[in-house]
């Protein structure tokens, strides 16, 4: 696979700084108002993506804390109210509690909810869990064609990804920023971080100076983006530039997401510093714990692999990896399973859980190139790959617009 | 809500939202015309303006087409610009944050360098123009909801904005003799639009206040348009789009007039109104008197027939969602539709820069909760100061006794609270008291209360503070999080009233 990667020239967008106190500011002032009106559910709506973005960006965890707190206020003040069980689904559904968002949005159906939001906040759930991909697939592809907003194609895009639709899934991505019309910094550093992860991790082989193009571009709108200097950082590291990935982390040691801790002990570990090295590295441990006690289901993924690797406990990752998996079917928790499984030398649920992916995924051009596919045992009435790719890029060709079409991509599989 | 949040796209980046538009003559100096318009719905205390959008006023000479059935406004070609922009902050100063600073392009094209929040505001050297750009009470104060036509408080009470105000000489600057009548809208475009991008560079714009939220956003089941609309060119719609616009205008309108059952338009009418509404900017004549009832006049009185005899415009008290909805509803035949709102948190001033500083309050977390039991049952198990019921709480001790009283709490994670009685009232079923330690506010009062209700009773517990040694985001959780541990207890114990 070899890709040289598009240049687009990239849409102007309000001061990263600037956006941020404007962030903090609507923050503190929607919080104030909602303590004052907790029956304003459009303040609550502002709340929920304010804090999103929080987390998102700035990697707080406490956010979600608040969120939570948020969601226990809008069902004591509009148990009646159907929108407010909605917003409580959206937040139970940031915090991965896909089940108890599902219960949220039946109660709202019952207390009449409008469609429009039930349907919104249905999708998110679906796609999250690999739930109902092809209506999903169906529903992201219209939404992209009737608003061809940022918001909808990054999300068509990330969706082409899982599904391994690369080149799709570039052009989509590449679309979002072209098409903006926002000058919101937010959501331009995010379509921005999806092209680093795709180029970086999901691409095999990954193309890393693509993945650093896009990632800088990322902090060139949010200069605080945890993710994408995380990211960052772990391309400077595999490449043994140890002070560029210093730079990029220390600004945001102190943050609790423990991605960054665990960056920086790696990196120590590289530059021989042992003791710093045991410092970070027992703060990730302390920042798991402390994560995974508050929000169990959010981190489960993410703490698999720490405890697959640095954090040398197998079973724990196993334990977290099935709790994922129980909570959200995906490929990629299918992964992270089958890893863990093999890491306790657990050969058999290893192939039984290759063989489950094999029976939900198989038919996706994404396990074709997952390491599952190599030792999975295809059931016999499973859907076939080859059709559904056919059905795949048919749906995708009635997608394409002049913006993609025209694209300067050369993405392309080999 | 008078043009807030008036569109999905608005939610995005609020920073590019028009909140709302006025234009009207000083107060204090009828020589002068002022402009101001809002921007950034629910502002905090540090909101700052982007760098990469500009935020204009235009104003354009307008021609009356018609009266009655023929009603209409042109708009010429010779129009006003006065353009605001801003620009990043610069680096942070031995007293804090730097201040943003900008700049507002006057018509003649010459810049006027600003800061935002300067309250005195910026004039150039001969004194004709005057700028001011910052945080604000937000003027708006909407009294209905549009959909259910329910009278409600202003449910703006306490929010701010950001806002951009000019005033100046009307004659040296607009010309007045030539044509005294003109149309005023406010936009925020691209700074920098995007080289890459089809479609039309525009954020937001605003003409009349709720022309997107309150009528073309209140047709059941039809597809939100707002985004649409908010990207047209003022003053030039798209003829291609104008037949959409008008069939939702009509059906807006039409819905609107049937609200107290009785028809005020009949079709001819409606439509000449349709074509008002599509000529959407404010109108304001600059040779005639205005005040705050006179906003629409110009257009009513076109449509009715006969000449107009104010200046129109919008002044920042003018109710203008009560002036709006009694015209759309009886055509200002019936009792005059007020609402629940009669002026904006802080009203506006006869002085520049006529909208008054951000709202400032102490903060407060208030939760209640209806129970089956009686208010006699609950306050019994939860009136004593010293009561032990609260889920987070392990130990309690007392100090003292009444008034000034002491208590000192353990939660069950070991946190140590200490807070001292004010005021215990048996006969209201209520009790105040303050945090002496144990929570990083200060001031810290909190109020307990049961009242009875028909279906059994409710309990209100609510805290003010401000943050102390810690940001409010936390302190905040902190005092939620203990609030509604408790009020779920209390529907736990005592059972949900329904």
């Amino acid at each position: 696979m070899s890709v040289q990667h598009s240049v687009i020239a990239l849409p102007a967008a309000t001061d990263g700084a600037l956006a941020l106190i404007n962030h903090e500011s609507i923050l503190d002032r929607c919080w104030q108002t909602i303590d004052l009106h907790p029956d304003r559910l459009g303040i609550a709506a502002q709340l929920i993506d304010e804090e999103y973005r929080r987390s998102h960006f700035l990697a707080d965890a406490s956010a979600l804390d608040r969120l939570l707190t948020l969601s226990e206020t809008l069902l004591l003040e509009g148990a009646e109210v159907g929108e407010a069980y909605v917003l409580a689904a959206q937040i139970a559904s940031l915090v991965h509690k896909f089940d108890q968002a599902t219960q949220y949005l039946v109660q709202a159906k019952k207390l009449g909810a409008s469609a429009h939001n039930l349907l919104r906040q249905q999708l998110s759930i679906d796609h999250a869990i690999g739930h109902n991909w092809k209506d999903v697939f169906d529903t992201r592809l219209r939404l992209s064609v009737q608003s061809p907003n940022l918001q909808n194609l990054v999300a068509l895009g990330a969706l082409y990804a899982e599904m391994g639709l690369y080149q799709e899934a570039e052009d989509s991505y590449l679309r979002a920023i072209a098409e903006d019309r926002e000058h919101s910094p937010f959501s331009l550093a995010w379509a921005c971080f999806q092209l680093g992860v795709l180029y970086g991790e999901t691409l095999e082989p990954a193309q890393p100076a693509t993945a650093q193009y896009w990632y800088e571009q990322a902090l060139s709108y949010m200069p605080p983006y945890t993710h994408a200097r995380v990211h960052l950082a772990e391309l400077h590291l595999d490449a043994g530039r140890f002070d560029t990935a210093l730079n990029l982390l220390l600004p945001i040691q102190d943050c609790e997401d423990p991605e960054v801790s665990w960056r920086l002990a790696q990196l120590y570990e590289h530059k021989g510093e042992a003791r710093e090295a045991s410092h970070h590295l027992a703060r990730t441990q302390k920042s798991f714990e402390r994560v995974l006690d508050r929000h169990e289901l959010a981190f489960a993924d993410h703490a698999v692999d720490f405890y697959l690797q640095e954090g040398n406990n197998p079973e724990k990752a196993l334990q977290l990896a099935l709790l994922n998996l129980d909570n959200r079917a995906t490929l990629r928790a299918f992964e992270l399973s089958h890893e863990a499984a093999l890491a306790c030398r657990q050969q058999r649920l290893a192939q039984s859980l290759a063989d489950r992916a094999a029976s939900q995924w198989g038919h996706l051009p994404a396990f074709e190139r997952s390491d599952l596919s190599l030792v999975a045992i295809p059931p016999l009435n499973s859907a076939h790959s080859a059709p559904l790719n056919s059905e795949l890029s048919s749906a995708t060709n009635t997608s394409a617009t002049p913006t993609s079409q025209n694209s300067t991509s050369s993405f392309s599989t080999t | 809500m008078s043009d807030h949040i008036d569109g999905p796209r608005q939610t995005a980046d609020p920073v590019s939202d028009l909140t709302d538009l006025f234009a009207f003559t000083s107060p204090t100096d009828a020589k002068r015309t002022v402009l101001i318009a809002c921007v950034l719905p629910f502002a905090g205390e540090s909101a700052l303006f982007s760098n990469t959008i500009n935020y204009a006023f235009v104003l354009r000479r307008l021609k009356q087409t018609g009266l009655g059935l023929q009603a209409g406004f042109e708009a010429l070609t010779d129009e006003w610009r006065f353009t605001f922009q801003f620009e990043v902050l610069g680096p942070e100063t031995p007293n804090g944050r730097a201040k943003q600073t900008g700049h507002c392009i006057l018509p003649s094209g010459a810049t006027l360098a600003l800061t935002v929040g300067d309250e005195q505001g910026f004039a150039t050297s001969d004194g004709r123009t005057r700028v001011f750009a910052g945080l604000r009470s937000d003027p708006f104060f909407p009294g209905w909801f549009p959909g259910t036509m329910k009278s409600v408080p202003n449910y703006l009470e306490n929010d701010n904005v950001l806002s951009v105000v000019v005033e100046f000489d009307t004659d040296s600057t607009l010309t007045p003799q030539q044509g005294s009548l003109y149309g005023v809208i406010a936009e925020t475009t691209p700074r920098h639009p995007n080289p890459t991008s089809t479609v039309i560079p525009r954020f937001d714009w605003v003409g009349r206040p709720e022309q997107t939220n309150f009528i073309m956003d209140q047709v059941p089941g039809g597809l939100d348009i707002r985004d649409l609309w908010n990207q047209e060119t003022p003053f030039a719609l798209n003829p291609e789009r104008l037949p959409l616009y008008r069939q939702r205008l009509t059906e807006s309108l039409q819905l609107w007039d049937r609200k107290d059952q009785n028809i005020e338009w009949d079709a001819a009418s409606l439509q000449a109104h349709v074509n008002v509404r599509l000529s959407d900017f404010l109108t304001i004549d600059v040779a005639k008197p205005m005040s705050d009832k006179s906003h629409l006049e110009i257009e009513k009185s076109t449509l009715e027939g006969r000449p107009y005899t104010t200046g129109g415009g919008r002044t920042v008290n003018a109710n203008v969602i009560d002036i709006l909805v009694t015209w759309l509803i009886n055509r200002d035949r019936g009792q005059f539709l007020q609402g629940g709102a009669l002026q904006a948190t802080q009203p506006g001033s006869t002085t520049f820069p006529y909208v008054r500083p951000g709202n400032k309050n102490m903060l407060s977390v208030t939760r209640s909760v209806d129970l089956k039991a009686s208010a006699q049952e609950v306050w019994q198990a939860i009136g004593g100061f010293g009561s032990l019921w609260h889920p987070l709480v392990a130990q309690l001790t007392l100090t003292g006794d009444g008034p000034g009283q002491l208590r000192r709490i353990e939660t069950i994670d070991g946190k140590i609270m200490i807070e001292r009685l004010g005021e215990r009232d048996e006969a209201q079923k209520l009790y105040r008291y303050a945090m002496v330690s144990g929570i990083p506010a200060n001031p810290y009062n909190g109020t307990l209360s049961v009242q009875t209700t028909a279906a059994g009773s409710s309990v209100t517990w609510s805290v003010s503070y401000r943050p102390e040694g810690q940001g409010d985001l936390i302190v905040r959780l902190i005092i939620s999080s203990l609030l509604n541990a408790g009020m779920t207890a209390l529907k736990t114990r005592f059972g949900a009233a329904t």
